[in-house]
């Protein structure tokens, strides 16, 4: 694993994960990972099994909903929807990520303090 | 973030479909591997390398599975529920080890939740009324103490305190009820009109008393308690309403109290209790004969209160009588009176089944360590394989908490039954409300002492098998690397074993030999051959003195007729159990010491000091001439108040103050045992005439007393068929139950200690047991160097002496602090009695050297050569 790539906290995966499916449709889990993959680049360090975490959490929530279907390569796989709770939770989320970084924003851009005159 | 109740629900169903879930999540988890691995395919690697990478980008499939086992269930229920599985296993497998901590364990438990049902009923359960903690007990105060209440004051405090809501005066009563065709004698109380108000109780039928009710010529009227309207009534739903007769008065049934609402044993009814200016006995301040409770208002404190009470006193002063001068007022809260005697035996016994419990835990803890050491081998192997110290320690720890958990169910249902015998115990003298029961405390009290039992033997074994360096065990090829066959711990907790327990053996001896004390010791009389009981002839009937004199003379007369009793005689107060008056005393050329000296007072008839065998001193006793009118008054003084009013002269002759009149000493007696709490000074005997309101009668007879019954019941019957005879017991029982708090004690801590010296010895017994097993090897190498049978026992016996002497010496110092906090409870007895040390150190040098020998006679026995081979 690079050490350059940065890790990501669960509440954050989280709501990649909302978002992928809100913008995404119905996916199943290689497909979400491998959505979010190309979308946040190499950036994300991402062992692809985490995803598995969020998913059990935001069903826990009732934020996606998961149901049995066949995938692309004729297989049996676990596809996963957001709800009309979960578009709630994204909106509200995403609301609050704005304005935090917003705030960071500000705070890093402050200008520095004047050198004292001797 | 996730509302928690709605992840708990989600993980809980998820723990019970756990393998549906398992199943399904591995076929999403190999989908999305081959998914990675068809994409790795068309970037061009082989098929094996492809899904070699794919799996490493999943980040590796059993890790997987965890995250999601985390995420989706309650992780650490399911590694308990695995862990107990697994321990539940194992002890099956060694039932006899296992049955021996379960058996040990229920036993502690079982005394523990015994012991705290007693406890909790008489200091910690609340008391049967509403806010309980507002309701003060209240008293006039003389340099000797709490005395009972006089009307007068008790006038004063009704009508000017400002921190009393409600208060009333109550004061025990005998009555005899008509029923059928003859009498029974009820117990009951006079209790104020406010009495349900003060104590926040409602009646379960009808209501209660009413101010116009306890006036003079008020209707009258009576409640009954629960238990008597159940026994006594038959349950009758009509009772309310109805009238009963009792001492020749009807009286209309107003209500009935609940069951146990009343802190007294046996009490049947309830009247009120009227002030009649008339009856200057209760109405004025100068007799005290009341119990006053009252109910603080919602600001005030009793210290409060009886700082005011006080200020009315100094206020009124001039219209107190001269002799309460010095008295005062003290209040104290009800539930502080009502535990104040009991509370020190009783945390006696709590230090005892403490140091039980202790006790066990150290023999179940040296069990585990010994099993845990004998499995070094296999443990040393699960930790080379990758269990971490943390899963061992946690395993095992789950075995303690299952050993305890069996072993904390067990000592429960065996509770069920020792509750319900020392509920049997109890009963003569605990109240109803305060009996000991296995409720819903009870049960959560066994509970949290099960899991801290747990935690106590468990932590020492879970810890060492966690500890052990599996490296040099296996190399050892699994065997214990100590010396001397044990471990530190396994001889700490020997030792501490025997300390407790000879702390437990001692104390008991002491409360024994204390009982014996206060058993064996001389009531002042002769008991044997004695029979009392109590008479109570109903005002109404028998009013006035000549009336109850000639009541009295009769009965005596009819007594002394029956076949067999050789001397009878009457007294004023019911022999241990109550009645006995007090009142100052002086000699007549000293009227400043006129309040100096209170002594008790009893009036006696007949041939009372014959009857009971008194032992005259010098002059003469009272006979029936003193009971004549114009006779001049006579007393008979005991030793101990002789000594105090005539310490250097002659007291026969001389002349007394006391209860308003003048008397003349005309003979002195050795003291008497005839009352629970005599009065400072000494005994006062005086003719009957002078206050024939009581009576008690004592007869000696030499025929067994169930015999004796019967004529003596007819005789009585023959002069009033409506006064039955009450309370009768043979004298020798009267004195016996007294003691019946401390017996109940004693046996218990007895038990208590019999059972820790059994856990000791056999705790004993297993540790060297254990030793020589490990050191069999040495021993079988000594005896082929030529060590006698004997020198090998001897070695051993040693061994174990060590741990012993140890033990006893620490437990000798434990027990030496623990007699100076019993001291408070002995009787006549030195705190550091010789006779108790020395039985307690020889009873268990005798009992642990039998544990040592055993083990080292079987260790001698063996044969070298078969020893070594075996190894």
């Amino acid at each position: 694993m690079a050490p350059d790539k940065i890790d990501i906290l669960q509440g954050t995966l989280d709501l990649l994960v909302l978002q992928t499916l809100a913008s995404m449709g119905a996916l199943h889990g290689y497909g979400i990972a491998r959505r979010i993959e190309q979308v946040a680049g190499d950036a994300i360090l991402l062992n692809q099994g985490t995803i598995y975490a969020s998913l059990v959490r935001l069903q826990q929530g009732k934020w996606i909903s998961a149901e049995w279907g066949v995938s692309e390569n004729n297989r049996r796989a676990k596809f996963y929807a957001i709800t009309a709770r979960g578009q709630k939770r994204l909106a509200q989320e995403t609301e609050n990520w704005r304005r935090m970084a917003d705030v960071v924003e500000r705070v890093l851009s402050s200008p520095t303090k004047p050198e004292t005159q001797t | 973030m996730i509302a928690p109740l709605d992840r708990l629900s989600a993980r809980l169903k998820a723990c019970f479909r756990s393998e549906k879930i398992e199943r399904e999540f591995d076929e999403e988890l190999s989908h999305h591997i081959e998914m990675l691995a068809e994409e790795n395919m068309r970037s061009g690697y082989a098929p094996a390398e492809a899904l070699r990478r794919a799996k490493q980008q999943m980040g590796g499939i059993e890790q997987t599975r965890e995250l999601h086992r985390e995420a989706r269930g309650i992780p650490w229920l399911e590694q308990l529920a695995k862990d107990s599985g697994f321990a539940a296993r194992q002890l099956g497998r060694n039932l006899g080890f296992a049955s021996v901590c379960i058996l040990t364990i229920a036993v502690a438990i079982a005394a523990c939740g015994t012991v705290f049902s007693v406890l909790d009923g008489v200091l910690f359960r609340p008391l049967p009324y509403g806010a309980a903690d507002r309701i003060v007990t209240i008293w006039e105060t003389t340099e000797f103490g709490e005395n009972e209440v006089s009307g007068g004051v008790f006038r004063d405090w009704q009508q000017r305190s400002e921190n009393l809501g409600s208060v009333m005066l109550h004061a025990p009563l005998v009555q005899n009820l008509r029923h059928g065709g003859g009498a029974a004698r009820l117990r009951g109380w006079e209790v104020s009109a406010s009495f349900l108000e003060v104590l926040e109780l409602t009646p379960i039928a009808g209501r209660g008393f009413l101010p116009v009710e306890e006036q003079v010529n008020g209707p009258p009227v009576v409640m009954l308690t629960e238990e008597a309207w159940r026994s006594r009534f038959n349950a009758d739903e009509s009772i309310v309403g109805s009238s009963i007769t009792l001492d020749e008065i009807s009286r209309q049934v107003v209500g009935v109290l609940p069951a146990n609402a009343w802190l007294q044993p046996d009490v049947e009814f309830f009247i009120p209790a009227v002030l009649n200016p008339d009856q200057a006995f209760r109405y004025s301040r100068s007799s005290h004969w009341a119990y006053v409770w009252g109910r603080l208002k919602p600001q005030a404190s009793p210290e409060q209160l009886e700082a005011e009470l006080k200020s009315i006193k100094a206020s009124l002063e001039e219209e107190y009588p001269e002799f309460k001068r010095d008295w005062s007022v003290a209040v104290h809260p009800l539930r502080e009176m009502v535990t104040r005697e009991p509370r020190p035996a009783l945390w006696t016994l709590a230090a005892a089944v403490a140091l039980v419990l202790l006790v066990a835990c150290a023999n179940v803890a040296n069990l585990l360590l010994a099993r845990a050491t004998r499995r070094r081998g296999e443990l040393a192997m699960r930790a080379a394989l990758g269990a971490s110290s943390r899963r061992i320690f946690r395993q095992s720890l789950t075995k303690s908490l299952l050993l305890a958990g069996i072993g904390g169910a067990l000592g429960l249902f065996f509770s069920i039954g020792s509750i319900k015998l020392v509920q049997a115990v109890t009963v003569s003298f605990l109240p109803g409300a305060m009996a000991p029961t296995l409720d819903a405390r009870a049960l959560s009290a066994s509970i949290a002492i099960t899991c801290g039992a747990a935690l106590l033997f468990g932590i020492l074994p879970a810890w060492r098998s966690c500890k052990s360096s599996p490296n040099e065990t296996l190399k050892n090829g699994g065997k214990p690397a100590t010396a001397g066959g044990r471990t530190r711990s396994q001889s700490l907790l020997v030792i501490a074993e025997v300390a407790l327990t000879i702390v437990l053996l001692s104390s008991a001896g002491l409360l024994l030999r204390s009982l014996a004390k206060m058993v064996s010791e001389d009531p002042g009389y002769n008991p044997l051959n004695v029979v009392t009981f109590d008479l109570s002839p109903p005002g109404e009937i028998y009013g006035g003195r000549e009336k109850r004199i000639a009541y009295t003379t009769s009965v005596l007369e009819k007594i002394q007729a029956v076949p067999g009793v050789s001397a009878v005689g009457s007294l004023s107060a019911s022999p241990l159990a109550s009645g006995v008056r007090g009142d100052y005393v002086s000699r007549e050329e000293r009227p400043d010491t006129r309040f100096d000296y209170l002594a008790s007072v009893i009036y006696v008839g007949g041939g009372f000091f014959e009857a009971v065998e008194t032992r005259l001193v010098k002059g003469r006793f009272l006979s029936e001439i003193d009971n004549h009118t114009n006779a001049s008054r006579a007393v008979v003084i005991d030793v101990k108040l002789a000594a105090t009013l005539f310490p250097d002269d002659e007291s026969v002759g001389k002349m007394v103050n006391s209860l308003g009149a003048t008397w003349e000493v005309v003979g002195v007696i050795d003291e008497m045992k005839l009352d629970r709490n005599p009065r400072p000074h000494g005994y006062m005997y005086l003719p009957h005439a002078y206050f024939p309101f009581a009576i008690s009668i004592v007869a000696r007879a030499g025929i067994d007393p169930a015999h004796l019954r019967e004529p003596l019941q007819k005789a009585v019957a023959s002069i009033d068929a409506g006064i039955p005879i009450a309370n009768y017991r043979p004298l020798t029982e009267a004195l016996e139950t007294v003691r019946e708090p401390e017996r109940f004690i004693l046996a218990l801590v007895g038990g208590f200690a019999a059972v820790a010296l059994l856990l000791a010895c056999s705790g004993l017994y297993g540790v060297m047991s254990y030793t020589t097993a490990n050191r069999q090897h040495e021993l079988c190498i000594r005896r082929a160097l030529g060590a006698t049978s004997r020198e090998i026992i001897q070695l051993v016996v040693k061994d174990g002496a060590r741990l012993t002497l140890f033990g006893m010496a620490i437990g000798l110092i434990a027990a030496a602090g623990a007699s100076r906090l019993l001291a408070s409870q002995l009787h006549q007895v030195p705190t550091y009695d010789p006779a108790v040390i020395g039985a307690t150190l020889l009873l268990f040098a005798s009992v642990s050297l039998f544990a040592c020998w055993t083990p080292a006679r079987r260790a001698a026995r063996i044969d070298p050569s078969a020893g070594l081979r075996s190894e």
